[in-house]
């Protein structure tokens, strides 16, 4: 009995993994069971002994509170290096821990040492202390100085993924235990990986880093709401927005699992704070999973957003409300029963009251303005006699001369794309110029015959239906 | 100077002249020690001298060259070493011409004379003719000298090692001894003598043990003598029997059977004393048998040069009845003595060491036995079925023993109760008390108590804290293994709900009357203490309650005034009993942060009374009040430098207390908490603390044990202090230099090399303490010039290759330590050591968890030192 708990080290190796609250209680639970004033007294000297000794262990949290923003300790912290790394490559994990720690503060700081540390051969033992034998302060600090040489150059984060720190950040991600500051860093970490380039984002999806992310947001969205829950589902939700993104855009296929997430994200309640922004990332996603083939916004529609998406757009959050508006976009690029779909949810008046709201950036509006204009564009003569039914040639004309020059071209081709229709429909006189002409839509269609890239496209639509 | 009247007048009946007698023989002797001793030897050896004087003149001669305490026999060793080489040559042969004399008195003390100057002299290969001119004419000798000269070679053999003496002596030694026991031997005492003497020679025999036709014939006399006519050579040839089975175990196939028949015999119709050797030789088999199977289980290799003959068991069917037909023969008065030991004790004793050796087997041996006499009208056959009981719950298994237990409990408690006879309720009580031991607790996992008959079991036993004192005692011994029991039991155990009936019961107890008969008072505190000790977080606010219950007590001890001396000594025991009480419940209480709180308000009271008790003693302190100072510093931490300027006088004067080293032990271990709740708070009693460490340490009266906790006590202070420990640093390196220095080049027996390592402990905790005491000081480099020496002393050790596992542990962290402090200080000097390579290599394949772990910290702590 006594020879077991003589022996410290073999505690903290196993049982608490350097969890000092845990050991502590340990410690006190096993001087509960001395018998003896002798014993007591032997264990109270190895305890000393054993402090004294792991010193660097005990006091690491100080030594790097005192240092921070103190220049010369930083400085003589750097010097040491190369005793940590012999102290990272040594057998004695509170040593290891220490070292890791200082490692992990030094790049954290304002100029980060990170060549330095790639030179010193330490990489691969940032990645071995995220095996399951190592407890989780140390796990901590390996990921967390990961994840500030991952922020770093593309070739410094090229250090990180070269040692497999992703598939041992997937695991991390993927373990029972609850750990949500962790897993929070893991999930950051590998966000920054995944935004040095298409590349190396499309390498962070091959390992399957979606499906953890995804579990954890699904898990965590109930209540209680724990400070460090939310931060958590942020985390995830900025890395699941940073793997959805980029040109050329990843493979549809490995990210539309997302979607019944998403779904849930945008149904979250009130969207403020840290939610507010899980609640935008999700926003976010949606807008780049709407930007493609018809067979992407098919998913979209599937996935039964189009209701929550008009809603959405009365929230006053510029940010959320831009998001979708581009998503909107991208559904009225698809077929014709898609942007039905979208219509039937009573979209359009959103999108005229937006394309002249002066609630929101200027933005919003013209936004509002291109989404309608694509409707106009993609839509079929039946859903353009609807959309001008409902208004929809007043924001068209309005925008057309925006200093914008996406909003300003796609102006001109939805009304081009309005007049061709009415041309088909009403085969004795073209009905909607009269509209056109009410909103001074030719007259600004004029101003822009001498653009260089639309003057011919202005020139020829005033010719044929000029008044 | 007429010496036969001195020897005379210092055996008067009148004080005064004893006096002056006493004074005049001192002065003789410190004037003229050889002088002295040859005039005593003269007195001696003088047939016409009274018998008195001859023998005082013997005794005194023989208390000249040795001595209880170990520095004292040391400087008579060396005094006799160094005396004139004539007067010895001259007292040595007075001595011898003694053994002849007529008178048996002059006679026996030469021979232990002559003994004690071989034990000093053979060592040192002088006195070579001894053994040779006493068995020069043994067998022409008349009987009375013969009979002399083989008690001489009997005390010889107790005196010397068996190494020093070569074999061509111990076989004409045992030739000689052998011859004066045969049965041709006509006379008594000679017979006897020589019987005597081979019991302390056997320990020689270890080559004619080996040689079959020597050993066939030493056992054929041996057992002869066991059938001697005469009863003081019985005993003493089952005496040589008994030292044979321990020293030879694995020689006795052959004559088992025979011995077996002895025995029997002996047992069942001889007189007392030699039935009990008889019982005697067969414990000490099972001792035996028992070690060598403890052995085996423990290392499955069984490559143990001792195989198991598995006498008992074979013995089984035979010697379990003799064993118990001796459980009826108990006296009526046994229970009343506590020094009491006969025939039915010694089998029943008997009977649990068998159990313990054959386990199992035994049980169908004993239970007819036990349902046989369990229920019989004669107190007798009752009690003997229960101590039959209670004796074999030790050994066989758990599965094997619940079921008769479980039939058994209810009628133990009820003959616990019942029965009219007090020597029943005795037994019963302490077999119960065995149940729990060994049939009880989180580690057997059985079902013997449970959460009903555990209400039914408190009952009945605190019911028989009201018996007779010797039943009383018993209940008390048999609660303290029910609390035992469940000291890991988690959050709430069953006696909670008894707890404070319990602790109520045991106080009541402690106030009996009779409470100091049969040691009924230490049992009652002992058994408190326990229950308080396995008490859980439950019943905290009732041990909380029993404090200032306990002070109460402690204070009213302090009371009485004018005692008697037996009257003082008596109060003494009791605070001793309080004062033990006291730190059993400050160390429960404060092992957990919550009851810590709650205890600390109680501090300066205890204290209070701690201190007064010590004031109550004019010139020693009270050892158990020592130690429950030690537990109140670490409830209090650094707030015990409050009681410091009133305790430290007491401090002072424990450590300075040789004649009871015990006491001076505590305070030094006590030192050690108490700095390690003050850290740097005890530098103002530095000073005197250290200065006396170190006094200590440089004295020969001072009982060599204390000394390696002395040097542990520096480790404790130097990482207290911290580099403050700069001032006493000359000092303490050279006081464990030397010591470091004694330790290593010792060759000599377990005891020796046990205090060596325990010495080598204390040392090299110091060094450990020191070194990581001046970590990251500015003044490490004070510590540099010790290091090669450090080093040395941990290259010696290594390479005497007798350290135990405690101090390899240690030595390889001062490795550490070392590097650790000076880092690249001391990086070249470390690698050239011998302890950085293959010690440290074969520290760290060690399959001893905590040797591996402090090697591993030696390795990296001197990986970081050449690193920089």
């Amino acid at each position: 009995m006594l020879m077991f708990f003589l022996s410290l080290q073999f505690i903290m190796k196993w049982l608490f993994k350097f969890d000092k609250d845990k050991w502590q209680k340990r410690q006190r639970q096993m001087q509960k069971n001395l018998r003896s004033m002798e014993s007591i007294r032997k264990i109270k000297r190895e305890l000393i002994l054993f402090f004294k000794r792991n010193h660097e262990f005990f006091h690491v949290e100080r030594c790097i509170e005192d240092a921070a923003g103190d220049p010369i300790a930083i400085q003589k912290m750097f010097d040491s290096i190369p005793v940590m790394v012999r102290d990272m490559m040594s057998g004695n994990e509170s040593f290891q821990l220490a070292a890791t720690a200082r490692v992990s503060f030094l790049l954290s700081t304002e100029n980060p040492p990170i060549d330095v540390v790639i030179q010193s051969g330490v990489v691969p033992h940032f990645v071995r202390f995220l095996i399951e034998q190592y407890g989780f302060q140390h796990k901590l600090y390996s990921v967390s100085a990961l994840y500030a040489i991952g922020k770093g150059s593309l070739e410094q984060a090229v250090a990180v993924i070269k040692h497999g720190a992703i598939p041992m950040f997937i695991r991390l991600l993927c373990c029972s235990e609850e750990c949500y500051q962790l897993k929070e860093l893991v999930a950051a970490a590998l966000g920054s990986l995944a935004n040095q380039s298409p590349d190396f984002r499309d390498y962070v999806l091959q390992f399957g880093t979606l499906t953890p992310l995804l579990s954890l947001l699904d898990n965590h969205l109930e209540p209680p709401m724990l400070h460090e829950k939310i931060t958590l589902l942020r985390a995830c939700s900025n890395t699941l927005a940073i793997v959805c993104q980029g040109n050329p855009a990843p493979s549809f296929n490995q990210i539309r699992s997302a979607l019944p997430i998403l779904r849930r994200l945008i149904h979250l309640n009130p969207p403020v704070g840290v939610i507010g922004d899980v609640f935008e990332d999700a926003c976010l996603c949606l807008s780049y999973l709407s930007n493609g083939s018809a067979e992407q916004i098919q998913a979209l529609i599937d996935a039964d957003v189009c209701a929550r998406l008009v809603m959405l757009l009365g929230f006053s959050d510029g940010k959320i409300v831009e998001h979708v508006l581009r998503t909107v976009g991208n559904i009225f690029k698809g077929v014709d029963s898609q942007i039905q779909k979208i219509m039937d949810a009573h979209i359009i008046p959103s999108l005229l009251y937006l394309s002249q709201s002066d609630n929101y950036d200027v933005e919003v509006r013209w936004d509002a303005a291109c989404a309608l204009s694509n409707a106009a564009r993609r839509g079929s003569n039946e859903q353009i006699r609807f959309l001008v039914n409902q208004g929809c040639i007043g924001p068209l004309c309005d925008h057309i001369l925006c200093p914008d020059r996406k909003t300003s071209i796609l102006c001109l081709k939805g009304l081009k794309s309005v007049l061709k229709a009415s041309e088909i429909m009403h085969s004795t006189r073209n009905l909607y110029t009269l509209i056109i002409t009410d909103f001074d839509g030719f007259g600004k269609v004029e101003k822009l015959q001498s653009d260089p890239d639309i003057g011919e496209m202005a020139m020829k639509l005033l010719m044929k239906y000029g008044v | 100077m007429e010496v036969t009247q001195v020897l005379l007048n210092a055996q008067s009946i009148d004080g005064t002249v004893r006096k002056n007698a006493e004074e005049s023989l001192k002065q003789f002797q410190e004037q003229n020690l050889p002088g002295f001793l040859l005039s005593l030897s003269g007195e001696l050896a003088n047939e016409e001298k009274p018998v008195e004087t001859r023998k005082l003149a013997g005794l005194i001669l023989k208390n000249a060259l040795d001595a209880k305490e170990e520095h004292r026999k040391f400087e008579l060793v060396q005094r006799w070493l160094s005396l004139d080489g004539n007067a010895k040559s001259q007292i040595k042969a007075s001595l011898l011409t003694t053994l002849s004399s007529i008178v048996s008195d002059a006679r026996s003390t030469a021979s232990q004379a002559i003994a004690k100057v071989a034990g000093i002299e053979l060592p040192q290969k002088q006195w070579p003719e001894l053994i040779g001119s006493l068995l020069s004419n043994v067998n022409q000798q008349p009987a009375h000298a013969k009979q002399a000269t083989l008690e001489t070679l009997g005390y010889l053999c107790e005196e010397v090692p068996p190494n020093v003496i070569d074999q061509d002596q111990v076989n004409k030694i045992l030739t000689a001894v052998v011859q004066g026991m045969s049965a041709s031997e006509v006379n008594t005492d000679v017979r006897l003598a020589a019987t005597r003497a081979l019991y302390n020679a056997i320990g020689f025999a270890q080559a004619n043990f080996i040689n079959d036709m020597e050993r066939d014939y030493l056992m054929r006399v041996v057992c002869e003598a066991t059938l001697s006519p005469e009863s003081r050579i019985r005993q003493a040839a089952f005496e040589c029997l008994v030292s044979i089975s321990s020293t030879y175990y694995e020689k006795l196939a052959a004559y088992i059977q025979d011995i077996f028949n002895i025995t029997v015999k002996a047992v069942r119709e001889d007189e007392e004393p030699v039935a009990l050797q008889a019982i005697e030789f067969w414990s000490s088999i099972c001792d035996e048998e028992i070690d060598i199977l403890e052995e085996f289980g423990v290392d499955f290799t069984g490559d143990s040069d001792i195989t198991c003959f598995y006498f008992i068991k074979q013995a089984l069917p035979a010697l379990v009845p003799m064993l118990l037909e001796t459980l009826l023969k108990q006296e009526e008065d046994q229970d009343q003595d506590e020094g009491a030991w006969n025939i039915a004790m010694a089998g029943g004793t008997c009977l649990g060491l068998v159990a313990r050796t054959v386990g199992d087997d035994i049980v169908p041996f004993v239970v007819p036995f036990i349902e046989e006499n369990i229920q019989k009208p004669d107190w007798r056959q009752r009690e003997a079925a229960t101590y039959a009981f209670g004796s074999i719950l030790e050994g066989p298994s758990p599965e094997k023993l619940i079921p008769l237990v479980n039939v058994a409990l209810n009628f133990m408690l009820s003959a616990l109760t019942k029965d009219p006879s007090s020597h029943v309720k005795d037994t019963t009580a302490w077999a119960l008390g065995r149940i729990f031991e060994f049939l009880h607790g989180s580690a057997v996992g059985s079902t013997v108590i449970t959460q009903e008959n555990c209400q039914q079991l408190g009952t009945v036993l605190l019911q028989s804290m009201n018996d007779a004192p010797n039943v009383a005692e018993k209940a008390c011994g048999a609660l303290y293994f029910l609390a035992q029991g469940y000291e890991e039991v988690g959050p709430s155990s069953p006696l909670t709900p008894f707890f404070q009936e319990i602790v109520q019961s045991l106080l009541t107890v402690t106030h009996r009357e009779d409470a100091g008969e049969s040691r009924l008072r230490t049992a009652a505190y002992e058994t408190l203490n326990e229950v308080v000790r396995c008490s859980t977080d439950e019943t905290a606010p009732l041990v909380l309650q029993l404090v200032p219950v306990i002070m109460m007590e402690l204070h009213n001890s302090l009371e009485g005034q004018n005692l008697s001396s037996d009257g003082r000594e008596k109060q003494s025991e009791l605070q001793g009993l309080l004062c033990g009480c006291l730190q059993v419940i400050i160390q429960k209480l404060g092992s957990s942060e919550p009851t810590k709180y709650v205890l600390m308000p109680f501090a300066d009271q205890v204290m209070g009374l701690f201190l007064r008790v010590f004031a109550c003693r004019s010139a020693t302190v009270h050892e158990e009040a020592m130690l429950a100072i030690g537990a109140v510093a670490y409830v209090t931490g650094a707030d015990f430098a409050k009681y410091m300027p009133e305790f430290y006088r007491y401090l002072e004067m424990g450590l300075q207390n040789f004649e009871e080293y015990q006491v001076c032990a505590v305070t030094v271990g006590v030192v050690g908490d108490i700095c390690r709740a003050l850290e740097e708070k005890i530098v103002p009693y530095c000073d005197g603390i250290m200065t006396q460490l170190l006094k200590n340490l440089s004295s020969n009266q001072l009982n060599r044990s204390v000394k390696p906790p002395i040097f542990s006590c520096f480790g404790d202070i130097a990482l207290a202090v911290g580099e403050y420990f700069e001032k006493y640093l000359m000092w303490a390196m050279s006081a464990l230099q030397r010591a470091a220095e004694l330790s290593t080049h010792v060759a000599g027996d377990d005891e020796l090399t046990e205090y060596t390592n325990s010495l080598r402990n204390g040392i090299l905790e110091a060094y450990s303490g020191i070194f990581q005491g001046f970590k990251s000081s500015a003044k490490t480099q004070l510590l540099i010039p010790y290091a090669p020496h450090i080093l040395q002393f941990l290259d010696g050790i290594y390479m005497e290759k007798d350290m135990d596992d405690v101090v390899m542990k240690t030595a390889i962290g001062v490795l550490g330590d070392l590097a650790d402090t000076l880092g690249s200080h001391a990086g070249s000097l470390i690698q050239q050591s011998l302890s950085s390579k293959d010690f440290l290599n074969e520290c760290l394949s060690s399959e001893d968890l905590m040797i591996k772990e402090s090697a591993e910290w030696a390795k990296l702590a001197i990986s970081r030192a050449i690193s920089v």
